[in-house]
């Protein structure tokens, strides 16, 4: 019996069919437990029709303002937008930030070198949380109040409450169509450009591909803004004071409390992450690339910008699409300082309504879903950096 | 040559040097310029900030508070048998394998010496002083009386900044000069004795025990702390009970999912990737939230997690959630040993548990020592997002300082959030030069 069990054991393909069986079982058992759990036990959204509750105006854009009318499922789907307001603009600052300061860590002059230094190892080895706190609850809780606010009055207004800037309004209910024909022209644009490319490949001629497209663009986007009879229009902030005697900021775009907070914080986190990245990528470059590039007479922004950051670019872009997803994933600690992004427009529906892994689903997915947008765009690029 | 030319030499020296880099181009020329002003002015405000303008008496008088919140102060034994344990055998390591002795002694010393002398003289505390104010509006005279909280800080022989230097490592049990003295006579001592052992730091034997003893320290230290009801842990040593917690177990976990990801059965692999992938698909933020939230909405299992204590709760997501990306890099660490290596254990007949353990293993964990450190200093600066689920951690403390105290707190958060971040920063800091160190040590990349 003994000789029979060992001889089934060290039987290879049998030991591979048994283990394969056990641990496949427990896995199915477990996916089918949280996925009964989530769907089966608790396949109830009815709760997503319901009204959200309690108004959240924290978004920069007013379309992104959650309304205490609104459907619990709106106020999520604002609730992503609002991530995806601050993970955008975080993600081309801190890439901003991110590549000055990369570049200037490897600068010869000493005293740049240095305060890029103190920049990277001060901001990578702090918590974002703190950095959160410390803009949110420190610094611009203690700018003046609204009434007696500082900058320029109709144009940028500082206040505790936030920045006002001017942004564009919509003249009609119809704006957006607006944006359609922008991406439309957009996408014409392009393939207008590649079209021209690809003959000027076959026929030596010159085609002005970039002049076409951007020829095309804008002529789109004027025909079409004249068409539907000036849809945006640019809007100043002012501060109004209402019946009541309370002061509030109308018109323009508001940076709140939160969502600045959270922009700089996260900006300036990332941005030392980036750098690192930009400098270590550079530092990959065969220094021999350099010398050439030096003895065919370029000048040290040519040399730079047409010799050492594409080839930098092939090593960063892997790195960077990480650090983009770790971008998006962290912007969600906005909550803790107030910012009307998912995690809290969802936890208040929890606490409101139940519904947790409902709700959390909905969460998982957003992150899923943005996460490979962003590796998608960086693969695209990756794509298009790489070596042919 | 005269002592003149040899000075007037070494000028030159430095002229030329700056004219070299500093001076070359004139694109150079302004960038020197600009970034001196930012440098001069960054280092102006600073020293004003720090002499002159800060307010440490917050700071001092909420010291305890940052390092062990409301512990109670009779069971300050467990802290401390703690913090001597780690000391004994971060001095040992350091003397074993760390750099030169006497740069070392010296920091400890001036260090000390500045602690516990600061220690002995004063005692900040709250006086509230009568005050009664006239005011005259419209004719009429109003009299207000009442309490003004002041905040004093006086006795001591040093000026304010000075003990603002010494806050981050303040006494945190009232009178505890001699336990102080002593913690700072191990740190000494320890290294000279790991000196001595230096000869040995080849000898397996040496190195397994260390090993081991590292290992140990983190449930050691957990364990003394079992005494205490976990309501009274906060601050800086709820942070770093979590982070230990975190580290030990995510490490194992980690390791198991690496070798689930390459094992040669399939339904493992695939569950390992599942598990990684869907972990980390979230940001930490929303499972520790989804732990905290959690009740019977996962039917029994939901509601026996649920009912354990949500510390507790935090730290196994901590362990899960640093395991999946701890997995990610060990794996890379697998991936990096050559396939002759495993081929030569098999050949010699080796089984399957000593190829890896003896073969595979060793050579896997050393080529990426940096990168798991890395994650480590990762999971370091995630526990302040304790502060987001309701438990009391550092960042959370200096926000409640800041909205308790606020009549003595008027304006202070930079010194608050400076002290907060200080102690966030120190950490994550040493880990990160120990990964560094390790790199050139184990040289990674270069063999």
């Amino acid at each position: 019996m003994k000789q029979y069990v060992s001889e089934l054991w060290y039987h290879g393909s049998t030991r591979a069919n048994l283990v394969n069986v056990v641990v496949g079982t427990l896995a199915v058992i477990i996916a089918t437990y949280l996925v009964y759990s989530i769907f089966v036990n608790l396949f109830d959204f009815r709760f997503l029709t319901g009204p959200y509750g309690s108004p959240d105006r924290s978004a920069i854009f007013v379309f992104l303002h959650v309304e205490a009318s609104d459907p619990r499922w709106l106020g999520m789907l604002k609730g992503a937008g609002n991530t995806i307001s601050v993970v955008v603009f975080a993600i081309a600052l801190a890439s901003l930030l991110g590549l000055f300061v990369g570049v200037a860590r490897l600068s010869t002059n000493p005293i740049l070198n240095r305060l890029g230094g103190i920049y990277v190892e001060t901001f990578r080895n702090l918590p974002l949380l703190l950095l959160m706190f410390f803009f949110a609850f420190g610094v611009f809780r203690s700018l003046p109040q609204i009434e007696a606010r500082t900058g320029i009055d109709g144009f940028f207004m500082v206040s505790n409450r936030g920045i006002a800037v001017p942004w564009l309004a919509g003249a009609h209910d119809f704006w957006w169509l607006w944006m359609i024909a922008l991406f439309a022209g957009g996408a014409v644009a392009l393939w207008v450009r590649r079209r021209r490319e690809q003959q000027e490949d076959l026929t030596g001629q010159t085609m002005h591909g970039n002049a076409w497209a951007l020829a095309i663009f804008l002529g789109v986007g004027v025909v079409s803004y004249v068409l539907l009879l000036f849809p945006l229009r640019p809007a100043l902030p002012e501060v109004v004071q209402s019946d009541a005697g309370f002061f509030a900021y109308q018109h323009g775009a508001l940076l709140g409390l939160g969502y600045i907070s959270a922009l700089v914080s996260v900006t300036l986190y990332f941005g030392a992450f980036i750098a690192e990245i930009v400098r270590g990528s550079i530092q990959a470059v065969p220094h021999g690339q350099v010398e050439a590039a030096s003895s065919l007479g370029f000048t040290t922004y040519q040399r730079f910008t047409l010799v050492v950051l594409p080839q930098a670019l092939r090593i960063m872009i892997p790195a960077l699409n990480n650090e983009f997803q770790n971008t998006n994933k962290d912007s969600t600690l906005a909550h803790v300082i107030a910012f009307g992004e998912i995690v809290l427009i969802s936890n208040r529906i929890v606490n409101n309504a139940g519904n947790l892994l409902q709700v959390y689903l909905f969460i998982f997915i957003v992150f899923i879903v943005t996460n490979l947008i962003i590796s998608t765009i960086m693969n695209t690029i990756n794509k298009n950096v790489q070596l042919k | 040559m005269s002592m003149l030319a040899v000075r007037r030499d070494a000028i030159a020296e430095r002229i030329d040097w700056a004219k070299a880099n500093l001076f070359d181009t004139r694109v150079n020329t302004a960038i020197t310029l600009v970034s001196l002003v930012a440098a001069v002015a960054f280092l102006f405000l600073t020293v004003r900030y720090f002499l002159f303008q800060a307010n440490w008496g917050l700071v001092a008088l909420n010291r305890k508070l940052f390092f062990v919140g409301s512990y109670p102060a009779d069971e300050a034994f467990r802290v401390w048998i703690a913090m001597f344990l780690a000391v004994t055998l971060i001095a040992i390591t350091y003397g074993i394998w760390g750099g030169r002795l006497r740069p070392y002694l010296i920091v400890v010393g001036a260090v000390a010496a500045l602690v516990l002398t600061l220690g002995l003289g004063v005692e900040p505390r709250i006086e509230e002083r009568a005050f009664t104010e006239i005011i005259e509006s419209g004719g009429q005279q109003t009299t207000i009386s009442g309490i003004n909280r002041v905040l004093v800080m006086e006795g001591g022989w040093a000026p304010s900044w000075l003990y603002a230097l010494s806050l981050g490592l303040a006494v945190p049990f009232g009178s505890t000069w001699v336990l102080m003295a002593g913690l700072f006579g191990t740190l000494a001592g320890g290294a000279v004795i790991g000196k001595q052992l230096a000869r040995f730091r080849s000898n397996p034997v040496m190195l397994q025990g260390m090993g081991a003893l590292w290992v140990l320290l983190i449930p050691a230290i957990v364990l003394l702390q079992l005494g205490v009801s976990t309501n009274s842990w906060e601050s800086a040593f709820l942070d770093i009970i979590v982070f230990s917690v975190g580290v030990f177990f995510s490490f194992f976990i980690g390791l198991a999912l690496a070798m689930g990801r390459v094992s040669p059965y399939r339904a493992i692999r695939i569950s390992s990737v599942g598990y990684i992938e869907v972990v980390r698909a979230a940001p930490l933020l929303v499972w520790l939230l989804f732990a905290t939230f959690l009740k019977d909405e996962l039917g029994p299992v939901g509601a026996a997690f649920s009912s354990i204590d949500l510390v507790y709760r935090v730290m196994i997501v901590f362990a899960f959630f640093g395991g999946a990306y701890i997995a990610e890099v060990i794996r890379g660490g697998l991936q990096s040993v050559p396939r002759g290596q495993r081929e030569a254990a098999q050949s010699i007949g080796l089984s399957t548990i000593q190829m890896y353990t003896l073969i595979i293993l060793p050579q896997a964990i050393r080529a990426v020592i940096p990168a798991i450190i890395g994650r480590f200093i990762a999971l370091w600066k995630d526990t302040a997002l304790l502060a987001a689920i309701s438990l009391v951690n550092t960042l959370e403390k200096s926000r409640k300082v800041l909205g308790g105290q606020t009549d003595i707190a008027e304006g202070a958060f930079f010194e608050i959030y400076l002290i907060v971040a200080l102690i966030y920063w120190v950490i994550s800091y040493m880990l990160s030069r120990l990964g560094d160190t390790a790199e050139s040590r184990l040289g990674v990349g270069r063999r």
